[in-house]
């Protein structure tokens, strides 16, 4: 018999991280109270998952057992006076006793939850030693007559004693047992943990199956919708330009103008990826490159962020004012910009005259070009990428915020190899760029290079996103 | 099983709604809400908007319309459906798409009309002004093109059904009517009109039927025409048709023209027999008029009809079913980016239940602990509960004492075990010092088991908490102070007097922790030397003991004097800014200088907090004033330094700015003050050490706010801890 909605208790010695892992599976910060100590969560909270807008598992959040060695003691007591060998019954009694009212409470609020539920989560904390007591709540958890799955949680701490509680619990019978860690998040880890108690629920087998594809897809459509957000930044970046005429004054202004509408850009570009992974702005932190209520610290155009990616600024590169520009300065003849092939330029010419051939009026004009430079371009791309990875992978449990620690995951073309030949072909066509208030909206073609640059930015997302745990 | 639920407020916590009300305009109404067949409007009005939100680069923010999908509830396609009919450019995007019908009417309609013409146009020019008609000639002339594209049209359907939207008439058609509906209307609504109608049509099933439907239309009507111009032209004139051949024969010829005449036939069509099939051969001008003509016209039309306008009139009217059927059965792509990034908006992951079973309030009051009686006269008892075997060995060394080891336990029978023993006991312990770790979360299971061993043993209790080091690297500071704090209300709750909770790090132990535990046991260690920071650290107790608020800065200086003297005594080196010159004009540069690099050492990570900032700043300048008064012993308040006291450390906290004017120092508080002079004692103590070791090594010591001490209670409390730490940090930096 299969039921319409799946009801699961998520129980465990206090203070091991149950709230947390709710927050993450819930996708919400908000979620209960989470603090360091015994006894924070003394209520029983609910939340029901939904898939496609269709409540099917309902999630409830219980105090953490606290004193499971007394209660034992209390259990065992009474059965030996009345010599009953259910325990299923026995519990019962215990619920229906006035001490479950008084010294008990919180174990009763939490067997009684246990009881209306059809599985339990147990939550560990893989850094505690196993103790007598987690045998204790073991026990009393089997003689509910429900089925539990063991979820690990901080297993990516350096403390984690993960193959002793396997050992552990296998010994106990347990073998389906669920990795997690709510401030480090797996891809897979959230997963694994509805397949495991998917491999336990017969009843509810195809409603936990719908739940896992939908994660599945949702996982998917989130990777490449941020792969179709940078994708954006970095076609309007590149194909972006601003003329001036060489006088200086004019020049520095448009460099500082050009500066600021790419700095804008980026906000927003990463504005969107927060919102879209359902994160607000003061969630984001990070060590080496701070991101700060939601701003990246470092400035786009110093020299430091690029060193923290370990981008080389490029032979030409302009200090001061034009750092992190790329400056074409038609100089006595033919140049047609840095880093055009004369090919693809021809190229360009012939289908495209009336837009080029304004360039080029321009420039025997003595008119100059200003850009954001390939490095510029890298370090958009490289900083989105990162970005990217962390929200894919981070839990909403972490108190702590973010720490975008490693330039070196994000791909090594970006940093060190050719640009992607679409960013060359953006240069070419200024009109693609929606920061220029004069471009025209149609242009089918950009959006063909759009889907193509995000197809390999998504590439880039997937082979970055590997799984940390197995099992 | 339903007990236990109080009613649930199915309230979406995740996104709650702004209040658009009061600050918008009311919404526009929707457009009207359609039913059944016009789903596959609003699916192209919601591709519609995509397009428009993608070209635009940003969402179309619009919490009313937003909220309503969310409300209307459903999957995630019917609420962007849902979405999209309550957006206020709906309407205008209605518009624009009713305007590319239209254009694509109007190019259909005249493409009709050509084709229709070109039929009539054809038929004429087949037949031609001469009397002889060369059946097979026309034929072939007429079928021929609408054949060889019927057969076109089926290969490309079943081998690569994409190239149809490349090369087919119908392709064609509705690339026209895009451009004149391009050239009839700008804007961003028919920019998004026309993107959309290319995502929807020019794809899928939908759009190959469309142009197939389309091709086959026109087809069917150039047929029309010809089989019209046909009709017209053997009405009104005479022909009389024959066939010719030069390579092939009669054999040929008469089994062909029977075998395609056979479908006409059926139809009603009046054929040409054997013997008049082969009258009709070509014999040469001006031969005998031919026979039946009326036959050879019914084949004539027979074969257009059935081999030209009957398979596309056949197919036309497949297409249109499938059209039918294809609309109704398109469904929105969820996948695609732009529809994702709704997701957050539309599709909460969870909604709460709210809270099911409540918080009764706080816990039962602990039962009151009976009184420890000091009756005891045995060794004092040890007893490990929950922490792993310490690294220093167990029972842990503390010189002379005996103890009675109970083990480390954990379980219950154990516990039982011990309690026995200890109620069992001939000669009680004095004390039990039970040992627990830092690292464990203090709850009311230990806290149970603490009361049972004071009430049933009637022994006095001592706590002491170990494993500092393991929770340290797991937490930060703040968690670790919170944490010490639950133990120390723990013990409180269990009776245990607030001075026999101690923190030793029995992983970590040195003779300074070794001297705690000593204490703790009522044995003072003989051989423990007190070393120069000890009584720096007691000095700085007694000191918070006489100070009643916060400390001003005469009394901290007083005592950071004291503090310098301890180490005077013992002749260690003084650090390079307190080597003074003793010229008092000078004092006041002395004084900066002091301050900023006191400041200067302190780690980065430090300097960030303002708190500890200021607190660093004045152990500087503290500092060497207090250097100042033992050079030349004057009274500490009757220096005039005080007003470049603040000047100092205000220069040293920002040192971009030149200080204007008198500055007053910056007041510390109890835990600020005594930071300031535990640094000033730690300062002294690492003397000879390297500017870049000694920064080091406050980074690992230091927390990351200075503590904020109540009382002198707490002040020691901090110290001792502060004096472990520094103890274990300091055999790591040997000068």
């Amino acid at each position: 018999m299969s039921e319409a909605v799946l009801r699961v208790a998520v129980v465990g010695h206090t203070n091991t991280g149950k709230t947390s892992l709710l927050r993450t599976l819930t996708r919400d910060p908000d979620f209960g109270q989470v603090a360091n100590a015994a006894g924070t969560t003394r209520h029983v909270e609910g939340v029901k998952l939904l898939i496609d807008g269709e409540a099917l598992i309902e999630l409830y959040d219980t105090p953490g057992l606290e004193d499971s060695m007394g209660l034992l003691d209390l259990l065992e007591e009474n059965q030996q006076e009345r010599r009953f060998r259910d325990w299923l019954a026995q519990i019962q009694r215990f619920l229906d006793s006035p001490v479950a009212s008084e010294e008990f409470e919180q174990e009763a609020k939490v067997l009684r939850q246990v009881l209306a539920c059809h599985a339990v989560l147990y939550v560990i904390d893989a850094r505690d030693r196993i103790l007598g007591k987690h045998r204790d709540e073991l026990e009393i958890l089997a003689r509910c007559a429900r089925p539990v799955v063991p979820v690990l949680n901080f297993v990516a701490s350096p403390e984690a004693l993960t193959r002793e509680w396997r050992e552990h619990l296998s010994r106990a019978a347990m073998h389906a047992v669920a990795e997690f860690d709510t401030v480090v998040v797996a891809e897979t880890g959230e997963l694994r943990l509805f397949e495991k108690l998917k491999s336990l629920l017969d009843p509810f087998d195809g409603l936990l199956s719908r739940l896992i594809e939908d994660l599945k897809r949702r996982r998917e459509n989130l990777r490449l919708a941020s792969a179709d957000l940078i994708a954006d930044l970095l076609l309007d970046v590149a194909a972006y330009r601003l003329v001036v005429p060489l006088a200086s004054e004019e020049a520095e202004q448009a460099m500082a103008t050009l500066k600021h509408t790419v700095r804008e850009r980026e906000q927003r570009c990463v504005d969107e990826l927060l919102a879209l992974h359902r994160f607000r702005a003061g969630d984001v932190v990070s060590q080496s490159f701070p991101i700060e209520e939601g701003r990246w610290g470092l400035d786009l155009f110093s020299p430091t962020s690029l060193q923290t990616f370990g981008i080389r600024a490029g032979s030409g590169a302009a200090a001061g004012a034009a750092a992190g520009l790329a400056v074409d300065v038609l100089s006595a003849g033919i140049s047609l910009g840095v880093g055009t092939a004369t090919g693809a330029a021809l190229g360009a010419l012939f289908s495209t005259a009336r837009q080029h051939g304004r360039r080029i009026a321009d420039r025997l004009r003595g008119f100059s070009e200003l850009r954001a430079s390939d490095a510029t371009l890298r370090l958009l791309a490289l900083r989105q990428i990162a970005l990217s990875r962390a929200l894919i992978r981070r839990g909403h449990a972490a108190q702590e915020q973010i720490r975008l620690n490693a330039p070196t995951e994000a791909g090594q073309d970006w940093i060190r190899g050719r640009l992607p030949p679409v960013l060359g072909q953006a240069k070419l066509n200024p009109h693609w760029s929606r920061l220029d208030p004069a471009s025209r909206e149609d242009a089918t073609d950009r959006q063909a290079a759009r889907d193509q640059l995000a197809a390999l930015l998504g590439a880039t997302l997937a082979g970055g996103l590997d799984t940390d745990h197995g099992g | 099983m339903d007990f236990c639920y109080t009613s649930a407020a199915m309230v979406d916590r995740r996104l709650t709604p702004l209040d658009p009300m009061s600050a918008s305009p009311s919404p526009p109404p929707p457009t009207p809400v359609p039913q059944g067949s016009h789903e596959f409007a609003d699916r192209l009005l919601a591709e519609s908007i995509r397009c428009l939100e993608e070209s635009q680069g940003a969402m179309l923010d619009e919490p009313d319309a937003e909220r309503q999908a969310r409300e209307a509830g459903g999957s995630f396609e019917q609420r962007l459906l849902h979405r999209a009919r309550h957006l206020r450019v709906s309407a205008d995007l209605q518009r624009a798409l009713g305007q590319l019908r239209w254009a694509s009417l109007i190019i259909l309609v005249l493409a009709g009309t050509l084709a229709f013409a070109a039929g009539l146009t054809a038929g004429s020019t087949a037949l031609g002004s001469d009397e002889d008609a060369n059946v097979y000639w026309i034929l072939g002339s007429l079928l021929s093109l609408p054949i060889l594209t019927l057969l076109l049209w089926l290969v490309l359907w079943w081998l690569r059904p994409s190239a149809l939207h490349s090369l087919t008439l119908g392709s064609a058609v509705l690339a026209l009517a895009r451009r004149l509906d391009r050239w009839l209307h700008q804007g961003q609504a028919a920019w998004a009109a026309t993107r959309a109608s290319v995502a929807v049509f020019g794809g899928g099933a939908l759009g190959r039927w469309l142009l197939s439907a389309i091709t086959h239309g026109l087809w069917a009507l150039f047929l029309g025409g010809c089989l019209l111009m046909l009709v017209a032209v053997l009405a009104f004139r005479q022909y009389s048709f024959y066939w010719e051949t030069t390579i092939l024969s009669e054999q040929s010829y008469v089994p062909l023209t029977r075998g395609l005449a056979w479908l006409p036939e059926r139809l009603g069509f009046s054929t040409p027999g054997v013997e008049q099939i082969r009258a009709s051969r070509w014999e040469g001008a001006g031969q005998a008029p031919r026979l039946a003509p009326g036959a050879w016209s019914g084949f004539l039309l027979g074969s257009l009809v059935v081999y030209g306008l009957l398979p596309r009139l056949l197919l036309l009217a497949l297409s249109l079913f499938m059209i039918h059927r294809e609309s109704r059965r398109y469904r929105l792509d969820p996948g695609l980016p732009g529809f994702e990034r709704l997701r957050p908006r539309l599709l909460p992951v969870a909604t709460s239940l709210g809270v099911v079973d409540p918080d009764p309030g706080p816990n039962p009051l602990p039962p009151t602990p009976a009184p420890q009686s000091d009756v005891g006269t045995g060794p004092p008892a040890l007893l490990g509960l929950e922490i792993a075997p310490p690294s220093c060995g167990w029972p842990p060394p503390a010189q002379d004492i005996a103890w009675w080891d109970l083990g480390i336990i954990n379980t219950r029978e154990d516990f039982r075990r011990v309690l026995t023993a200890l109620s069992a006991a001939s000669e009680p312990p004095r004390l039990l010092v039970v040992i627990c770790s830092l690292a464990t979360t203090p709850d009311r299971g230990i806290r149970n088991q603490l009361l049972r061993l004071g009430r049933e043993t009637t022994v006095p209790l001592a706590l002491v908490l170990t494993e500092g080091q393991r929770l340290r690297v797991r937490e930060r500071h703040a968690e670790m102070d919170q944490r010490i704090h639950h133990w120390r209300a723990l013990g409180s709750e269990v009776g245990i007097d607030d001075t026999r909770v101690v923190t030793v790090d029995l992983d970590h132990l040195t003779p300074a922790s070794q001297a705690v535990l000593a204490r703790l046991i009522g044995t003072e260690s003989s051989r423990a030397v007190a070393s120069a920071l000890d009584e720096a650290f007691a000095l700085i107790v007694t000191h918070a003991r006489r100070w009643s608020v916060n400390p001003g800065s005469a009394e901290q200086a007083e005592l950071q004097q004291q503090i310098l003297q301890c180490y005077r005594a013992r002749q260690r080196h003084w650090p390079g800014f307190l080597q003074l010159s003793g010229d008092p004009r000078r004092l006041g540069a002395e004084l900066q200088d002091g301050a900023r690099q006191m400041a200067a050492l302190l780690p980065g990570r430090l300097r960030q907090d303002p708190r500890w900032l200021a607190t660093g700043a004045m152990t500087g300048a503290l500092g060497c004033i207090a250097a100042a008064t033992l050079l030349t012993p004057v009274a500490i308040s009757g220096l005039p330094l005080w007003a470049g006291l603040g000047a100092a450390v205000a220069f040293a906290m920002n040192p971009g700015q030149k200080p204007t004017g008198a500055l007053e120092a910056p007041a510390l508080d109890l835990g600020e003050a005594v930071a300031s002079a535990a640094l000033f004692a730690m300062l002294l103590e690492l003397q000879g050490l390297e500017e870049q070791a000694i920064t080091e090594f406050l980074d690992r010591l230091l927390p990351a706010e200075p503590p904020r001490l109540e009382d002198a209670g707490a002040v020691a409390h901090w110290l001792d801890a502060l004096r472990q730490r520094f103890d274990a940090l300091r055999l790591e930096y040997r000068p």
